[in-house]
C-alpha cells in the first residue's frame, strides 16, 4: 500500500512537473513573440518618423487623408553648411558621406533639443520648423537656441577634421518668422511635410544675407521682437530683398557672446 | 506590449506607507507599483486611487479603463500603458479585443461612439484643444452622446493625462507582475472568477461623489466647474483646492508660474490671464515680473530651483516619454524628495487643468 502511494505521488509530481515545464516554455515562447513584435513595431514606427513626425502620421490615420494643410506662425531656419563643396573635392567619397551624416545627424539633435523639427536637407544645407506641428509660444529663442548650438556642434565637428590642407567648415543660419501653410506636400509617390508661403522665401533670403552682413546667424524683425533678452543682438543696416516692398530689417547673433549658460534655456 | 528597456529607475527613492496600501487595497483590490513613489504627497495619489476603480455615472467604466489606455499608448506611458490594459483583461476584453484597440482604433472596427470619443480623448491629451475637438464632440452629440456623458470622457482624458505625466517624470516601476500574469494563457481561466470579484470588491468599496454646483469653488472654478455633474471633476475640483491652499514643498509662486507656462503652452489663454492674476493677489509677484518669467524664463527666478521647474513645466506639455524623463532629471537635481515629487505632482495637475480649456470652448 504504502508503495502504491509512493508511486501515485511519484506520478503526481511528475505529472505536475511536466506541467509546469510546459507552461514555462510556452510562457518563454510567447515573451519571444511578444518581443519581436515589439522590436518589429518601433523599427516601422522610427522608419516612418524620418518621413514626417508622428503627430502628422497620427493626423494622417484620423483623417484617412493625406490632404493636411493649416495655417500657422511658425519659426523657421534655414542653414548652410559653407566650405562643403571645396571640401568634397578633396575628401575620399566614403569619408565624405560619413562627415555629412555626421553633420546632420547632430544639426538634428540642435533642433530636437529646441522643440525643432527638420522639415527637410536640402544638399549640405537644411530647414528646420519651430511651432509648425503644435502651438509653440517660445518659438523665436528656440529657433535661436538651435542656431547657436548647430553652430557650435559644426565648429566642434570642424576642430576633428584636425587637418589643416582641408577648407574651414562653417555654419550659416537665417532665421525668420511669419503666418505660412504647412501641410503635406509632393507627388502622389513623394510626399513630405512642409511649409510654403512667402515668408518660407525672405528666411531662404536672410540666411543668404549672412554673407554680405557679415553674420554666422542672422534673425529677421519679427524673430527679434519676441527673442529672450539674454539673448545679445547686433543690428545691421536694413537691406532690400526681391520681393519685399520694403527694407528688410537684420540683426547677427553672435555666437561667442551668446555662450551656453546654466540658464533655464541651456 | 511596450519594451520597458528605454523605461528609466525611478526618479525618487520609494517610500513604503501601509495606511495608503491599505487604502488602495480596501478601495481598488490592488496596489499599483507606483504607489511608493507616491507617498507621502497628500494628494497625489488620488487619482490612481479612482482610475483603479472609476466610479461614472454617464459612461460605462470600461470606456474610462479604455482611454486612459489609448491615452498613455498615444503618450508612450509604459507603466500606464500596462496597469490599463491588465485593467481591461481583469474587466474580461480579450487580448485580441485589446489589440484591435491598440492598434485599429481609427479604423472603424469599433463601436462609433466608443471610437469618437477614444478620438476625444485623445486630442484632449495631446493638448490640440483648438483644432477639431469641437467637432469631434459634435459627433458625440450626433451619436447620442449626452453633455455630461463628454464631460466624463474628457474628465478620463485629463486625469489619465494627469497619472501619465506623473508616472513618466517618476518613471514608475512597471507592474510586471500584474502584467503576466493577465498576459498569461491561464488567466483567461481565472477571468470569469476574478473579474467580477474584484468589479464586485469595488462596488462596496464608497463611491466617489458627483461634483455638485456648490463644491465647484475658488479661483480655478471657472476650469473645474466644467466638470460639474461628474465624480472625475469632484476629483478635480478636491485637487486642485488642496494645491491652491497647501505648500507641501513648492511655493504657492513657483506653483502659479508652472501653471501659467503650461497654460501658454496649451494656448489657453484665460487661465493664463488666471495665473497672472493670482500670482499678484496671492504672491505679491508683479504682473510684468510674472510675464518676462513667462515669456523668457528669464527675470527675478531663483536660478537652482524655480527656472529649472519651469523649464521642466515646458518639457512636460507635448509628449515624448525620453525627453520627458531627461528633463525631469536634470532640473530636479538638489531638490528633497518632497520638492521633487510635489514639482511632478504641480505639472501634472496643470496640464490636466489646462486641457479641460477644451470643455469650455464646447460650452461657449
Amino acid at each position: 500500500m504504502a508503495s502504491t502511494d509512493l508511486l501515485l505521488l511519484l506520478a503526481a509530481i511528475a505529472g505536475l512537473g511536466t506541467a509546469f515545464w510546459f507552461y514555462y516554455r510556452r510562457t518563454q515562447v510567447l515573451r519571444r513573440r511578444l518581443a519581436e513584435a515589439n522590436q518589429e513595431l518601433e523599427q516601422v514606427q522610427r522608419t516612418f518618423n524620418r518621413f514626417a513626425p508622428s503627430r502628422v502620421v497620427d493626423t494622417v490615420l484620423e483623417q484617412e487623408s493625406l490632404d493636411i494643410a493649416e495655417s500657422r506662425e511658425v519659426t523657421m531656419l534655414f542653414a548652410d553648411l559653407r566650405g562643403f563643396t571645396a571640401l568634397s573635392e578633396q575628401m575620399e567619397a566614403a569619408d565624405l558621406v560619413k562627415l555629412l551624416n555626421t553633420y546632420f545627424q547632430r544639426m538634428d539633435e540642435a533642433a530636437d533639443a529646441h522643440s525643432g523639427f527638420v522639415s527637410k536637407f536640402i544638399g549640405d544645407g537644411l530647414l528646420v520648423l519651430f511651432g509648425a506641428l503644435y502651438h509653440n509660444p517660445w518659438q523665436s529663442t528656440d529657433a535661436v537656441q538651435a542656431a547657436l548650438q548647430m553652430h557650435r556642434e559644426v565648429e566642434a565637428l570642424d576642430r576633428r577634421l584636425d587637418d589643416p590642407s582641408l577648407p574651414a567648415l562653417h555654419l550659416s543660419v537665417g532665421v525668420h518668422r511669419g503666418p505660412v501653410v504647412a501641410g503635406i506636400m509632393g507627388s502622389l509617390e513623394v510626399k513630405e511635410f512642409t511649409v510654403i508661403g512667402r515668408h518660407v522665401n525672405l528666411a531662404s533670403r536672410i540666411e543668404e544675407m549672412t554673407r554680405t552682413h557679415d553674420a554666422d546667424i542672422l534673425i529677421s524683425e519679427a524673430v527679434k521682437e519676441d527673442l529672450a533678452p539674454s539673448i545679445d543682438t547686433e543690428a545691421r543696416p536694413p537691406c532690400r530683398v526681391q520681393g519685399m516692398a520694403e527694407p528688410v530689417q537684420t540683426y547677427a547673433v553672435p555666437v561667442a557672446e551668446n555662450a551656453p549658460a546654466d540658464g533655464p534655456y541651456a | 506590449m511596450m519594451d520597458a528597456s528605454d523605461w528609466d529607475d525611478p526618479l525618487v527613492e520609494a517610500h513604503e506607507s501601509t495606511p495608503l496600501r491599505r487604502t488602495f487595497r480596501r478601495r481598488a483590490g490592488l496596489v499599483p507599483n507606483v504607489v511608493p513613489y507616491l507617498a507621502p504627497h497628500p494628494w497625489l495619489y488620488h487619482p490612481f486611487l479612482f482610475l483603479s476603480a472609476p466610479t461614472v455615472e454617464h459612461i460605462d467604466a470600461d470606456l474610462v479603463s479604455a482611454i486612459c489606455f489609448v491615452v498613455a499608448r498615444d503618450n508612450a506611458c509604459r507603466f500606464c500603458f500596462g496597469t490599463f490594459w491588465s485593467f481591461l483583461r481583469m474587466a474580461g476584453y480579450t487580448k485580441a479585443d485589446l489589440d484591435r484597440l491598440e492598434g485599429e482604433m481609427y479604423l472603424g472596427d469599433r463601436d462609433p461612439v466608443e471610437e469618437a470619443a477614444l478620438r476625444l480623448a485623445i486630442r484632449v491629451s495631446q493638448g490640440r484643444l483648438q483644432a477639431h475637438a469641437g467637432a469631434s464632440a459634435d459627433d458625440l452629440h450626433e451619436q447620442g452622446l449626452s453633455a455630461p456623458a463628454i464631460r466624463e470622457v474628457v474628465g478620463a482624458a485629463v486625469l489619465g493625462t494627469l497619472v501619465n505625466r506623473t508616472s513618466t517624470m517618476l518613471s514608475a516601476p512597471v507592474n510586471h507582475r500584474l502584467e503576466d500574469m493577465t498576459a498569461s494563457w491561464y488567466f483567461d481561466l481565472l477571468q470569469p472568477v476574478v473579474g467580477p470579484l474584484l468589479s464586485g470588491w469595488q462596488r462596496l468599496s464608497p463611491r466617489v461623489p458627483p461634483l455638485s454646483a456648490d463644491r465647484v469653488t475658488g479661483p480655478l472654478a471657472a476650469w473645474t466647474g466644467t466638470l460639474e455633474g461628474t465624480s472625475i471633476g469632484y476629483v478635480l475640483q478636491d485637487l486642485t483646492t488642496q494645491w491652491l491652499h497647501h505648500e507641501y514643498a513648492l511655493s504657492l509662486r513657483t506653483k502659479l508660474l508652472m501653471l501659467a507656462v503650461v497654460a501658454r503652452g496649451l494656448h489657453a489663454a484665460a487661465l493664463e490671464q488666471t495665473a497672472y492674476r493670482l500670482l499678484v493677489q496671492r504672491t505679491e509677484t508683479a504682473r510684468s515680473e510674472a510675464e518676462a518669467i513667462v515669456d523668457h524664463f528669464a527675470g527675478a527666478v531663483e536660478p537652482d530651483r524655480e527656472a529649472g521647474l519651469l523649464q521642466l513645466a515646458r518639457a512636460a506639455i507635448r509628449y515624448e516619454a525620453g525627453h520627458i524623463q531627461r528633463a525631469a532629471r536634470r532640473h530636479t537635481q538638489g531638490l528633497t524628495r518632497d520638492e521633487t515629487i510635489d514639482a511632478v505632482a504641480s505639472i501634472a495637475l496643470t496640464n490636466a487643468l489646462a486641457r479641460l480649456h477644451v470643455l469650455q470652448t464646447l460650452d461657449e
